[in-house]
């Protein structure tokens, strides 16, 4: 059973469609990238998968939970506890970070285990320790966000989103507003999830960490997924003149 | 009349004056946020009759509003309201004016904020409640402070409005003062003033230090 799964998924915003009927699973353990043009519909397919946005039309479940499920060509929603259920299961980091700016970094990873989870303090500020460790960050549990670089609050955000045992971690744009210095932060502390076989959607523009990390590469474009398969495939052999056209204007850019 | 009983007669109206600034912040800072969340609500009759409602607030003098809620029960209804309706409709007029500023100062604060919080919130699961009051509130309130400050220093002033009903507090008093024959007028007036001044002095000071301990973080 996969571990998320969004088939046919359809969003329009007013009369433009941003997604026009895209599916994808993913198993446990996999890595997958979605690469693609900015107003592709990335971002929305991340927000509708994280319950930010309602889809219009197709399925969503996680595992055994049914987010959305189809009635007459619409999405139908499931109740909110179904909903909460699901939200257990997935976590989302942001490109922007959203650290909470009022709690120390202890506090913004061990706040929702403890409040929304309703786990014990103390295993969950151990528990949190040690991932803040794992993210090089040992010795930082009382700062502030506004204290820290950009690649250390990421990393702040990415233990926060673990410390809630997701089964599926989302990655909007994880290295965007940052700088490339520390894009390699960010980036090695994903890949080292990978490496621990993490469930992982990551939505970036970082063309040769895609190819590193990812299990499978998805080529999204015009609200479609254009062309999918192994980093190889789709970054040394395209098949589709977008995905080409896409690569190739990606290529040049980095020359100028 | 001597300076000492001059000043003793300023005294007890200032302490009428500090019990209704008290009092006006006690309920309107709440009532300001009951007020917002009306202000926002998703059903359309209760946003509209709100916006009205602090539209009326801002519109009009306070000065008004005082006599229109003391006046209103006996010239509206022919009621007359039992107890010392004076003071309570001073409190009345001055709570509900003063809720609906602070309710557009709260709503500022609130829309300032920027939609991650709200987004990385509800990702983690948390409830609507505990969004609010975990996660919003408190950087709300850092952000309203200053704007806050605004309106209490304001409303020390605003007491002195109450005189318009009647109510004896410092600056009927020193009125009182300045009126009667034989008494130091000129001197009432400025001791009123040093009064005034001194305690919003001392307001400021206390909500910069509020300000302050909310400087941990940005």
């Amino acid at each position: 059973m996969p571990v998320f799964e969004i088939s046919n998924a359809r969003k329009a915003f007013g009369a433009l469609e941003v997604l026009r009927g895209v599916s994808l699973r993913i198993e446990q353990g996999e890595v997958v990238s979605v690469i693609g043009p900015s107003g592709g519909g990335k971002s929305t397919l991340l927000r509708c998968a994280t319950l930010l946005e309602t889809l219009d039309a197709g399925t969503l479940a996680y595992g055994e939970t049914v987010c959305a499920r189809e009635e007459g060509d619409r999405s139908v929603y499931a109740g909110r506890a179904a909903l909460r259920q699901a939200r257990r299961k997935f976590g989302l980091v942001f490109q922007q970070f959203d650290l909470f700016p009022h709690y120390t970094v202890l506090k913004n990873v061990c706040d929702a285990p403890v409040c929304v989870q309703k786990r014990a303090r103390a295993e969950v500020e151990d528990e949190a320790a040690a991932l803040l460790d794992k993210m090089g960050l040992a010795g930082k549990e009382n700062a502030y966000p506004y204290q820290l670089s950009g690649g250390q609050q990421q990393r702040v955000a990415i233990a926060r989103a673990l410390a809630m045992k997701p089964d599926i971690l989302f990655f909007d744009e994880p290295t965007s507003a940052l700088d490339p210095l520390l894009t390699g932060e960010v980036l090695r502390v994903i890949r080292s999830l990978a490496d621990e076989h993490m469930t992982m959607l990551i939505v970036t523009h970082e063309m040769p960490f895609a190819r590193a990390v990812s299990d499978r590469v998805v080529f999204l474009d015009g609200g479609v997924i254009v062309e999918q398969g192994s980093p190889r495939q789709v970054f040394d052999d395209p098949q589709q003149e977008r995905t080409k056209a896409f690569l190739r204007s990606y290529r040049e850019t980095l020359q100028e | 009349m001597t300076v000492s009983t001059m000043l003793s007669l300023l005294a007890q109206g200032f302490v009428t004056s500090l019990l209704i600034f008290a009092l006006t912040l006690l309920f309107s800072l709440p009532l300001g946020l009951a007020v917002m969340f009306g202000r926002r609500s998703r059903i359309s009759p209760l946003r509209w009759f709100v916006k009205a409602y602090i539209s009326i607030m801002r519109g009009t003098p306070l000065m008004l509003q005082l006599m229109v809620v003391f006046y209103g029960p006996k010239l509206l209804l022919g009621v007359t309201v039992p107890g010392n309706w004076r003071f309570t409709a001073v409190i009345v007029a001055f709570v509900i004016n003063y809720a609906a500023y602070f309710a557009e100062i709260y709503r500022g604060g609130l829309e300032s904020i920027p939609r991650g919080q709200f987004e990385a919130a509800e990702v983690l699961g948390y409830t609507k409640g505990q969004t609010f009051f975990r996660i919003i509130l408190p950087q709300m309130v850092k952000r309203v402070i200053p704007s806050v400050t605004n309106e209490v220093i304001t409303l020390v002033k605003d007491t002195s409005l109450a005189s318009v009903i009647g109510t004896v507090e410092m600056f009927t008093r020193a009125k009182q003062i300045v009126a009667s024959p034989n008494t130091p007028g000129m001197l009432a007036l400025v001791a009123a003033g040093v009064f005034y001044y001194v305690f919003n002095y001392a307001m400021a000071f206390l909500m910069e230090r509020c300000e302050k301990a909310m400087g941990y973080y940005r």
